[in-house]
């Protein structure tokens, strides 16, 4: 007996003047469903930008920092092999600790260490299915030190994943990757299963003599690594999902380190040691997403993660374990009203080996945190006019109560065009780092006077609990338009206004011992949150598909800061940012499976980069020019020839990281093999 | 400083200014609902139009085109439109509830998603007949199937319409006979030879 899945009553009258269409366009009519429309990117007031699948294979990047350098309003500066500065409107360094950076819900930002290591996130490019960046406070719905953008990097769901998948890609300076992945089902449930592994001989150049070495020599910064994880995907009904998912890693990275030592150790109060670091870590996911009647459907998350850093030579290490749980309930109160509320808790252990250059006091530290957050969309003007509204509150060990609310209003007067607004509040919340954290920054003579001291002065950043978290107002407004089906424009403007920055401040000198180092002068430069100021800047897209066989993409970031800066800071460095950037990238598909894509990035000069020795630099602006030439010989064969940097034999993009050489990043080339069935 | 005190009152304005919006259209929710299956009736109408059956089975003023629906019929009522398009050079006929005995007596026929295990089997018979397989299965053009209606999702930027393209395995058409006009191959996203 036949049912009937969908029943109408009777068939909408537009259905017979569908059969007056021609073939061209049927092809063409829309036929999103209801409730799809009604979460359209398209409409959201946000800035946000989708690095696609596509984006991913045809840029020719190799990692997920680099997919990042074409997203408008990212900063995005390889500083050295292993070290990338990564930030969103602004305050990029070493420890960019106002963008949040997420994997599968799953935070990959290292609180003692205000950052990201980039080095250890080596997923499988080919298993991403999109990067989501958000560039504006996300705290209202995911949290402190979300203050400038939230980048999400959401992997395909196991079923989107079946067969085996083998790459591999040897380039010059003798870089070699190899990865595999294994995807089956049975019955309601999809899984995978993958191992990559990479190694990289490449020397990147010492860019800067005053170090002592010369220009041209290798920085010893070879590496490898190797990551493998597993997902698994399943449903019992319509109504439930759940996914398990988990990845470890391990690998050791050479790093060549300029260590401030004491006259008594080397006259030249530094030393260059090639250092080793150890990197493993893993972690482990579960997310549940429940319907309990149309239009109320809840989610359950938990991961644990396990993060294990050991600086050899240094003789400090890190080991990080946190453990988080989130609940989520989203409501559809009536037709007008879209709820979202949820709590969550993270448990962080973190465990530190102090050295001389690096430490914290109490080594080892626990700390939890409690957020919730409630948020209303509710449509003003049905379908055109909706006003999101709502706040997160959170509480942790070091600064208390933070709350985190945000107003945003988008108007869709035609389908093909948005205007949008919002006023946000966000906070970098303070942490261990802030309170308890001593870092030594540089060693040099004592300045003579009276009374007699020991002749070296070790200059240290020291925590203080005097300090606050940070805090922003941002004010953004953007304009989104489609305006010929083969074109999609996406403009954005922003006023933040900071306070509370961090600041250091130069504290009174004591005399310190060390058994390594001797007697020494120990300056220290306090911690405090004096500074403030004020950014503002502008941030475009644009997708034009100019044929069926070519699609370019175009992206421009416009960016001005005025700091009221009280005491120097490494994070507020306002002379970090460039004034603008953009990128031009053409995707073009030849006859014969052939495709040829180009990709052109431009970066304004850094005017008040560190030199890394104390004095700033500037970094000149360059321009990179990357290629790719693909072909698909057979089904399932991916060859790929692929030229980066190739504009420049070498150029440096950032002031080095904290005890590492200045490096140049030069031009590379490199052939990938890639194989399906 | 002039910038930024416009990009400030800009954003204040759009946040409290609510009075002066126009009214949405009236909304056809009903319709939206539906238009996936309406877009797929209406490519099943128009392969009427662009395929030419074989000797018994070519149609014309006396020969009624059938229609056949396998499995857990989709369309509901969309498919009596094409009663109302009937016209005097060429009837429809919509056959519901087919079973395996009925297929060569159809010149297009829908398998739906609930035959999905038995898809081979059917297709093996449809082959000794020129029949017009068409379904929504994914990899249905693989499988031997004639036509695959796949719903995509075009982005450009942040903005996506879904759509409804065709995948036609052109290998198979011409095995059993049929031939399928180059204005429909045209507007298909992959052909299969």
């Amino acid at each position: 007996m036949p049912g009937f899945a969908h029943a109408a009553d009777q068939p909408p009258a537009d259905a017979s003047n569908l059969l007056n269409l021609s073939l061209q366009q049927l092809s063409d009519v829309e036929v999103t469903s209801v409730s799809k429309k009604s979460e359209k990117a398209s409409q959201a007031a946000a800035a946000i930008y989708v690095i696609t699948q596509e984006d991913i294979r045809r840029s020719g990047m190799q990692s997920v920092p680099e997919l990042l350098r074409m997203v408008p309003g990212l900063q995005v500066a390889q500083s050295g092999s292993q070290n990338w500065a990564i930030t969103s409107r602004g305050f990029d360094g070493q420890f960019s600790n106002k963008l949040l950076v997420l994997i599968d819900g799953r935070t990959v930002y290292t609180p003692v260490f205000s950052g990201v290591f980039w080095d250890v996130q080596n997923l499988m490019l080919e298993d991403i299915e999109r990067i989501e960046v958000i560039r504006g406070p996300g705290a209202t719905l995911w949290g402190a030190n979300a203050v400038n953008g939230v980048i999400n990097i959401i992997t395909k769901s196991a079923k989107d994943t079946q067969g085996t998948l083998l790459t591999g890609s040897v380039g010059n300076q003798d870089r070699v990757t190899t990865g595999a992945r294994y995807g089956g089902q049975s019955g309601n449930l999809s899984y995978r299963t993958y191992a990559q592994y990479f190694n990289d001989n490449q020397e990147h150049t010492v860019a800067n003599p005053i170090s002592g070495a010369t220009q041209g020599t290798g920085a010893g910064d070879q590496w490898h690594n190797a990551q493998g994880g597993f997902r698994l995907d399943w449903s019992q009904s319509e109504k439930e999902q759940q996914t398990v998912q988990g990845d470890v890693y391990t690998g050791q990275e050479n790093v060549q380190r300029y260590l401030p030592v004491t006259g008594s150790v080397s006259p030249t109060f530094f030393n260059v040691v090639n250092d080793t670091d150890d990197v493993s870590g893993m972690n482990v996911l579960g997310r549940l997403t429940h319907e309990i009647s149309p239009g109320s459907s809840i989610t359950l998350q938990s991961y644990y993660d396990d993060v294990n850093r050991e600086f050899q030579y240094v003789g400090s290490s890190l080991h990080t374990q946190t453990f988080d749980f989130d609940f989520q309930h989203n409501l559809t109160l009536d037709s007008h009203n879209d709820l979202t509320w949820g709590l969550g808790y993270r448990f962080i252990n973190s465990g530190f080996g102090n050295s001389f250059y690096i430490s914290y006091a109490p080594e080892n530290y626990y700390e939890s945190l409690y957020s919730g957050f409630v948020q209303d969309k509710m449509a003003l003007v049905p379908d055109k006019v909706f006003l999101t509204f709502g706040t997160k509150l959170e509480h942790n060990d070091f600064s208390g109560f933070e709350y985190e609310p945000s107003v945003r209003l988008s108007w869709t007067p035609t389908e093909n065009q948005t205007v949008w607004g919002a006023i946000s509040r966000a906070v970098r919340a303070k942490t261990q780092s802030d309170n308890n954290l001593n870092l030594v920054l540089a060693a040099f003579p004592t300045p003579s006077g009276s009374p007699p001291a020991p002749g070296s002065t070790v200059l240290s950043e020291v925590g203080s609990p005097l300090t606050t978290s940070e805090n922003v107002t941002s004010y953004e407004i953007g304009y989104r338009i489609q305006p010929r089906t083969d074109l999609s424009i996406d403009l954005t403007g922003y006023v933040n206004e900071y306070d509370h920055l961090a600041s250091l401040a130069l504290g009174n000198p004591t005399v310190a011992f060390d058994p390594a180092m001797g007697a020494y002068v120990f300056e220290p430069e306090i911690s405090q949150n004096l500074n403030s100021g004020e950014t503002h800047g502008l941030e475009a897209a644009a997708t034009w598909e100019a044929t069926k066989h070519i699609k370019i993409s175009g992206g421009y970031t416009l960016f001005y800061s005025n700091f009221h800066i009280v005491g120097a800071s490494l994070v507020t460095a306002s002379g970090t940012a460039p004034k603008q950037q953009f990128n031009l990238r053409s995707f073009v598909d030849l006859p014969h499976n052939l495709q040829w894509d180009t990709m052109f990035y431009y970066v304004d000069s850094l005017p008040g980069a560190s030199d890394g020795f104390g004095d700033t630099m500037a970094i000149p602006s360059y321009g990179r020019l990357d290629m790719r030439l693909g072909w698909v010989p057979l089904k399932g064969l991916d060859v790929s020839l692929i030229g980066q940097n190739l504009l420049q034999s070498q150029h440096q993009e950032f002031s080095p990281f904290i005890y590492q050489t200045p490096e140049e990043i030069g031009r590379s080339v490199l052939a990938k093999a890639t194989l399906r069935f | 400083m002039r910038m930024r005190n416009l990009i400030r009152i800009l954003a204040m304005t759009m946040a409290v200014c609510l009075g002066a919006l126009a009214p949405a259209d009236a909304q056809d929710d009903a319709g939206r609902l539906h238009k996936e299956y309406q877009v797929k009736a209406a490519f099943l109408y128009n392969f009427v139009k662009f395929v030419q059956w074989p000797g018994a089975q070519a149609l014309d003023h006396t020969h009624a085109a059938n229609i056949c629906v396998m499995g857990t019929d989709p369309f509901g009522s969309i498919l009596d439109i094409f009663k109302q398009a009937s016209s005097s050079q060429l009837a429809l006929n919509v056959k519901r509830g087919i079973t395996d005995a009925d297929i060569p007596t159809c010149h297009i026929l829908f398998i739906a998603r609930s035959e999905e295990d038995r898809v081979g089997q059917i297709l093996a018979i449809a082959r000794n007949n020129p029949v017009l397989t068409v379904s929504e299965m994914k990899g249905f053009a693989d499988k031997g199937g004639i036509v695959e209606m796949v719903k995509t999702e075009e982005n450009i930027g942040l903005f996506s319409k879904d759509k409804i393209n065709l995948r036609i395995n052109v290998k198979v058409a011409t095995a059993e006979g049929l031939h399928i006009d180059a204005q429909l191959l045209e507007i298909a996203a992959e052909v299969m030879r």
